[in-house]
């Protein structure tokens, strides 16, 4: 399980349910596949700074999941199907974390946490909660 | 030697280290927009004064706002 974020653009022409409907199937997707979505946002319809699709403008949806990785591949392989989504995009939002302490042999080895790899991603919130990299994280 | 002509630059700082950013976030288009030119080009930390951290999270957080339209590729033709 890791967090990631999922932005999809969708058709401006369709309405309000239309927009929370499209949310509901790409969070439904998510929960059957044994994620759990964590935050819904609604950024409303925007101008596209380009064309898509040859519309300049899209409602734009916000998610914010904790998911494994085959409902993450299920949620894009639906989002590249549906027709009323224009684009999306997801990344990977990485526990926040500081520089690993240098002094590795000192500190005990964090157990098994998925901060390793191409974490290079983004997160929305939790500024405050900085760790020291001398803290066993939580896995 | 010669170096009467002292020159004063302004000292240019990192914003995100006066913020105290952790992560430089795609979403915040706002803020992003300070560093890009008018043609849409990332601005150099050169001319910004980013520190290399940063500005590395930066052009990362830019491309990404590029690919979900927040950002434009390039300025359009007029
Ligand atoms: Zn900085």
């Amino acid at each position: 399980m890791r967090s990631y974020e999922v932005i999809f653009i969708l058709d401006p022409a369709l309405g309000d349910d239309g927009v929370d409907a499209a949310i509901a199937a790409a969070s439904g997707i998510v929960t059957k596949e044994g994620g759990e979505v964590a935050e819904v946002q609604k950024w409303g319809k925007k101008r596209l700074a380009y064309e898509i699709k040859k519309r300049r403008e899209g409602h734009y949806a916000f998610l914010r999941l904790r998911a494994p990785v085959k409902a993450v591949t299920e949620l894009e392989r639906h989002l590249h199907i549906a027709e009323s989504v224009l684009k999306f995009l997801t990344v990977l939002a990485p526990a926040l974390r500081r520089r690993p302490v240098k002094a590795k042999a000192s500190a005990p080895a964090p157990k098994e946490s998925d901060t390793h790899g191409m974490t290079v991603g983004v997160h929305g919130e939790a500024v405050g909660s900085r760790r020291t990299g001398a803290e066993v994280q939580e896995a | 030697m010669l170096n009467k002509r002292r020159t004063y630059r302004r000292q240019k700082v990192c914003k995100f280290c006066l913020d105290k950013v952790l992560q430089v976030d795609f979403k915040d288009v706002k803020r992003l927009r300070n560093y890009v030119s008018d043609r849409g080009k990332i601005i150099p930390r050169r001319i910004s004064g980013n520190c290399a951290r940063h500005q590395r999270q930066l052009t990362i957080a830019i491309k990404r706002a590029r690919s979900i339209a927040l950002l434009s590729f390039a300025a359009e033709l007029a």
